[in-house]
């Protein structure tokens, strides 16, 4: 259909929308119109990624001088290929409405591992290994010594789109990643480079945060984004993780010591060099040696220490100026200086020299930011405080200063997710100024929602996950009947989380001695997210199967795991979610209480509001968020077993939408009682759903939209 | 040695002495021979099934020595002479006798039965058997082979197995430091089913070295029962199982790494961009499956993997056998490719699958899927290849036939004025049937009446008979591959065999009236033969191209 939104005409895909939708719309014309930043909630499952894609590919078409460009950000690979999928069906729409073809250019663009299409590169699993053998055969030197001689290998495919690939463009169209290998392919061109040249002049740009977010990556790669792009983090809810990620460093022993082993290489290399050739070696490039030789003597020297240091990147530099007189200004360029000097000696294999960029970063990195860092020098590890292991963390506290460039750069950033709950929360710790926040709710035409909140078990013994009773044989005893009764009644997939691996393995090991697993297995089969990431994909393919061919199935994971982050539980794949206690980050780290007291003392949160917060994103991101819901005909229980939920507090930090079915009545229930009101949910949603019963209500056809009915119904959707 | 028809030599050793006597040793997949070398009359011949068990010498002894040891309760001892070898010689004969004993003692006791007992319960199944197995037209396997589906059919509905098989086992604790488990038969055909390995072995084990229950025993205390035992205490268990579960669970591992995945659950994909040291995360990736409790886990995954996927074979294995001749015809030319390609379909279809809002749509969008043909001749006609007739129709007279019977269809029409009555048209029809006014002088001769029961039983047996020899000849049209090839030549030669001599004695037989009998057995005889020949003919043209 045809919108109208505020003046502006959205083609969208569909000939139905849902009222959120339509809201969403509005609300991001807004934020566009103003030039200015936003944050948006909005239940997952309601068709998020193609109101933001139609609304904002519209507004390029009519204003292309505002919009040049949009760049979508999204976490995970399949993430990424549903968002260009859903961009296809966009274009396609396009098409068929007006009837010519779009001069539009929308890629995707990930990994070397995921593009290449090098005949034994591309054969290989692990991705810094990938990027390690591409540079030995794409390099500037290689190349060079290539013309001269014939026999050192190159890249058949890079070298091809050297000569004709530049000057060229993609025709128009949505490339996804397997779209741009075939095209490479067809061309005989690197689909990698051939993607990272056409993100300049491409309409729609999708890729991985970490393309914006990381200041190493991102100078490589997003550099030349032209400033009136607009920004979109999908997934957004956990983006200051990423943030403090990328620009977080742990130096350990072993880090040095290869360190020094890549060293002693270099250092053979350039004697070498320097009795074939003086010249090639200039003075800069001896100073910088000694530069980075200097650093990990100083590590060393530090990491000696016997007991915990916690200090200022100040206080560092200072303390290294003292030791082993080295300036601030050589350390700040550390990084820059050792790529250039493996790039004169002609050291191919970087993947090897990794431990020695990332000390060298660590040095970049601690003289160019003077606040929100932290270091912090542990000797020995906690559980063995004997034995010397020492490790060096130096750790981001503040996720702003790496997004801030994004925000400072870019004239619209969208921050929008699921669970974006407490709103306010995110300006804050993003430091940024919104021009709008807004949460919608999902306007259901029947209560396709369950959550539960159970707090006892039948022998009405508290249940919950705290640190002083989570050993404790009632509870695990509790957790298990809860989940042996409710695999009874719901029937398909169930999915639970865990707040830890460690908790988890101990409570399937109590499980299985007691006896309870017996009753679990006798109706489900059984799938356990392990450590290995590998192993986790095949629970998981097989978890989907045995719900596909109606055995049923149970999947155990855990709350900030990888299954909590990229896989969605919809329909029968997860008929019932259950949170087993409240997913809280450890505490006692060091790391975490520097970034608590940095935030308290920076930006005025408390302690125990982040981590309520935090703890309850992921507990609402992993069970409910909406995972398991799809489209309003699909229909989910959610169960939290902790007695802590039905705190006002914690229940508070739940998005919007889920609070909405939180009555007060399902706030407190014990085993028996929730498995009594699933099982009266699930007789209900069984009964026939027709698309009618939802006209009008939280579906609504054009014709519905402009009467002043539909935009009623919107405007209810959206409160706040 | 002298080799049967069917028989195939599988091993041979020149040095083994046999009662001090130097000699061969041959093991064929029928019997094992020892004959000596100085002495051609001297033999030692035993057939497998004949054999209750082997032995070998220990070690420690200073000959190396394999026994074989008969139902009837003679022995005979081997000694392996040969001196550098003789242990990786003896050793790999009884491998190979070790398997043969398996393989013997598996297919007498199950298919034998099963077919004696078809033979028996069905007679005309039998005299087909005796017509064409016993009358060397063809091989019993042959006969078989397109019978298969009676076979197993009788052997019952295949049942899935319940996930909670090895603890349905009820505990029973009696006395002290004593558990009693209760195995149903049910619950062993699960047992199986999840691991084929535990199968083999009971078939290796049951009932020469062990009895039932010692094996079950074993079984409960090895690591398929005990799942979160990282390696059980008990040896005899472990000697047996060995390490099993574990080295399943491997298995399984390094198989599933290489298959397919599912783009949208494939993690493996993501997060390669943090450079080493970088990022937040403490946990080391390398401390998974070393405790305890983390193999607990896997073995639960490992699990669930095998019940989910022993109900799959069998279906597998029916649709292959059904569809595979049809599929191969229609992949056959382009298969590499299509491979390859239907990865990237599905893929494709399940991301559109994955972000598409079914409600968001309105009706028409609702078409189905879509039937792609990329040869619709195939598809129309079926997999075979257009059988030339043999009475040739020419081009001319199907049309002229075809404008006939338009034309004639094109000026027909009811004229309802001229119709007669229902009553007389009933009248009419009453007077035309047999015993009816105008029919009366006509005879009805029954050919039933007319033809002895003997006849008949006769030649009911060489429809049956005919109908089989040829149903094998159409079967392996269109000829795809070698074993189709020799396979047509045989049946052609059966065919003509059974003209030459069956049919012949059926002629002879038959009495003057009768003799009209024999003429459509003999028809469909002529079809395939000249089918036959211009197969051949085509066949000689490709080659001496």
């Amino acid at each position: 259909m045809k919108l109208n939104i505020d003046g502006l005409l959205v083609y969208f895909p569909y000939d139905y929308i849902y009222p959120e939708q339509y809201s969403y719309m509005c609300e991001l014309k807004r934020a566009l119109d103003a030039k200015g930043h936003c944050a948006l909630e909005m239940p997952s499952g309601t068709g998020k990624t193609i109101s933001l894609l139609s609304l904002i590919i519209a507004y390029q078409k009519v204003y292309p001088l505002h919009i040049t460009k949009l760049i979508y950000c999204s976490r995970t690979v399949p993430e990424i290929e549903k968002a260009l999928e859903e961009m296809k069906i966009l274009l396609e729409y396009y098409e068929k409405q007006t009837g010519e073809k779009q001069k539009f250019l929308g890629l995707g663009l990930s990994a070397r591992k995921n593009l290449c299409i090098h005949p034994e590169i591309s054969k290989e699993r692990d991705g810094k290994v990938v990027d390690g053998r591409c540079l030995g055969l794409t390099a500037s030197y290689v190349r060079r010594n290539h013309q001269q001689d014939r026999s050192v290998e190159v890249c058949s495919f890079f070298e091809k789109f050297d000569t004709f690939g530049r000057d060229s463009v993609l025709p128009p169209g949505v490339y996804n990643l397997d779209d741009l290998k075939d095209f490479g392919a067809k061309q005989g061109w690197c689909p990698y480079f051939l993607a990272r040249h056409s993100i300049l002049h491409a309409n729609v740009v999708v890729y991985s945060y970490y393309y914006l977010l990381d200041p190493k990556i991102a100078d490589l790669v997003s550099k030349e984004m032209s400033k009136q792009s607009v920004v979109v983090f999908d997934e957004a809810h956990n983006i200051d993780n990423v943030c403090i990620e990328s620009m977080t460093v742990k130096i350990s022993r072993k880090t040095i010591d290869r360190c020094q082993t890549a060293l002693d290489v270099m250092d053979k290399k350039v004697k070498k060099i320097k009795e074939t050739d003086k010249k090639k070696l200039q003075e800069e490039y001896r100073r910088l040696v000694e530069g980075i030789y200097l650093i990990p003597d100083k590590t060393i020297a530090l990491l000696i220490v016997q007991h915990v240091v916690q200090e200022t990147p100040m206080s560092f530099l200072h303390h290294i100026k003292e030791t082993v007189c080295i300036d601030r200004k050589p350390l700040r360029f550390c990084s820059e200086r050792l790529q250039s000097l493996m790039h004169t000696l002609e050291i191919i294999n970087n993947s090897e020299f990794a431990a020695l960029a990332a000390a060298a970063s660590f040095a970049t990195l601690v003289s160019t930011y003077s606040k929100g860092f932290t270091l912090i020098i542990e000797p020995f590890d906690d559980r063995a405080p004997t034995i010397p292991d020492p490790v060096l963390h130096f750790s981001c506290m503040d996720a702003s200063i790496a997004i801030k460039p994004v925000f400072d750069r870019f004239q619209s950033v969208v921050i929008t997710s699921g669970t974006l709950s407490p709103l306010d929360m995110y300006p804050k710790i993003l430091n940024f100024r919104p021009v709008s926040m807004s949460s919608y709710t999902m306007t259901l035409a029947r209560p396709s929602l369950c959550p539960l909140i159970v707090t006892r078990g039948n022998d009405q013994v508290t249940i919950s996950s705290k640190f002083e009773s989570r050993e404790d044989i009632a509870v695990m005893r509790n957790y298990g009947n809860l989940l042996a009764e409710l695999t009874a009644s719901v029937p398909d997939g169930v999915v639970c989380f865990f707040p830890s691996y460690t908790y988890m393995e101990s409570v399937v090991s109590f499980w299985c001695d007691q006896g309870i697993m017996n009753n679990i297995i006798r109706n489900k089969l059984l799938f356990i997210e392990t450590q290995d990431l590998a192993e986790t994909v095949l629970a998981l393919e097989n978890y989907y199967k045995a719900c596909e061919n109606g055995r049923g199935a149970v999947l155990l994971s855990v709350a900030r795991g990888k299954v909590s982050e990229g896989i969605d539980f919809d329909h029968h794949y997860g008929r019932a979610v259950l949170m087993f206690g409240i997913p809280y980050v450890y505490t006692q780290s060091r790391k975490l209480r520097a970034r608590l007291d940095y935030l308290r003392e920076n930006y005025q949160i408390r302690e125990n509001d982040f981590l309520t917060f935090d703890a309850m994103r992921h507990a609402a991101q992993a069970s409910c968020v909406g995972r398991a819901i799809r489209g309003k005909s699909d229909y989910g229980i959610m169960v939290f077993a902790d007695k802590r939920y039905s705190r006002l507090d914690k229940k508070g930090k739940l998005p919007k939408w889920i609070q909405e079915y939180l009555k007060d009545s399902v706030c407190d229930l014990t085993t028996d009682e929730a498995v009594q009101i699933s099982k009266k949910f699930l007789r209900q949603m069984a009964a026939p759903f027709n698309k009618e019963d939802q006209l009008g209500l939280s579906l609504l056809t054009l014709e519905q939209l402009e009467s002043r009915e539909g935009q009623e119904a919107a405007k209810l959707a959206q409160r706040s | 040695m002298e080799l049967a028809k069917d028989e195939e030599l599988l091993y041979q050793n020149t040095y083994v002495k046999h009662r001090k006597m130097m000699g061969t040793f041959f093991l064929s997949t029928k019997r094992i021979v020892w004959k000596a070398s100085d002495n051609d009359e001297l033999q030692l011949c035993s057939y497998y099934p004949e054999i209750k068990m082997q032995k070998i010498s220990p070690d420690t002894s200073s000959k190396v020595q394999l026994q074989l040891q008969l139902h009837n309760g003679n022995s005979f001892n081997f000694h392996f002479a040969n001196s550098d070898s003789a242990k990786t010689e003896r050793d790999q004969a009884k491998d190979f006798v070790q398997q043969l004993l398996i393989k013997s003692r598996k297919k007498p006791s199950k298919e034998l039965e099963e077919k004696s007992r078809l033979l028996k319960e069905n007679p005309e199944l039998y005299q087909l058997y005796k017509d064409l197995v016993v009358g060397n037209i063809i091989s019993a396997e042959e006969f078989w082979s397109n019978r298969s589906g009676m076979l197993t059919s009788s052997s019952g509905q295949n049942i899935g197995v319940s996930p909670e098989f090895l603890t349905g086992a009820n505990v029973n604790v009696s006395g002290c430091n004593t558990l009693k488990y209760n195995l149903s038969a049910d619950m062993i055909e699960s047992i199986f089913k999840t691991y084929p390995k535990v199968k083999k072995k009971h078939i290796e084990c049951v009932p020469d070295k062990m009895n039932e229950g010692e094996f079950w025993t074993l079984f409960f205390q090895s690591q398929y029962f005990h799942r979160n035992r990282a390696s059980t205490s008990n040896n005899a268990a472990n000697e047996l199982f060995g390490s099993g579960a574990s080295k399943d669970f491997n298995d399984y591992l390094q198989k599933n790494a290489r298959s397919e995945r599912d783009p949208l659950l494939d993690l493996t994909k993501s997060n390669t961009f943090l450079d080493e040291a970088f990022g937040t995360n403490d946990i080391d990736g390398q401390s998974a499956a070393t405790t305890s409790n983390a193999q607990l886990l896997q073995q639960f995954n490992h699990q669930s993997y095998v019940i989910l996927h022993s109900g799959e074979k069998r279906i597998k294995d029916i649709r292959d056998t059904l569809l595979i001749r049809v599929i191969y015809v229609l992949v056959h030319s382009d298969k590499e490719q299509n491979d390859s390609d239907t990865q990237k379909d599905r893929k494709k279809i399940k991301l559109r699958e994955a972000v598409s809002y079914d409600e968001l749509h309105g009706k028409d969008a609702d078409l189905g899927p879509k039937l792609a043909l990329k040869n619709t001749q195939v598809y129309a006609q079926g997999p075979t290849v257009p059988i030339q007739d043999v009475t040739v129709i020419s081009q001319s007279d199907v049309e002229v036939a075809t404008s006939n019977l338009k034309s004639k269809l094109k000026n027909w029409s009811a004229n309802l004025v001229e119709c007669i009555s229902s009553e007389a048209a009933c009248k009419a029809v009453n007077d035309l049937s047999p015993n009816g006014a105008l029919m009366k002088s006509v005879l009805q001769v029954n050919l039933t009446q007319s033809v002895s029961q003997s006849l008949q039983d006769d030649l009911k047996k060489h429809y049956f008979a005919l109908g089989e020899l040829l149903r094998h000849f159409w079967s392996c049209f269109p000829v795809q591959s070698k074993g189709l090839e020799e396979k047509v030549e045989r049946m052609a030669a059966a065919i003509s065999k059974y003209k030459s001599s069956n049919l012949q004695r059926l002629k002879a037989s038959l009495t003057e009236e009768h003799s009209h009998l024999a003429d459509h057995l003999l028809e469909m005889i002529n079809v395939a033969i000249n089918k036959y020949k211009g197969w051949q003919d085509r066949q000689r043209n490709i080659r001496s191209r």
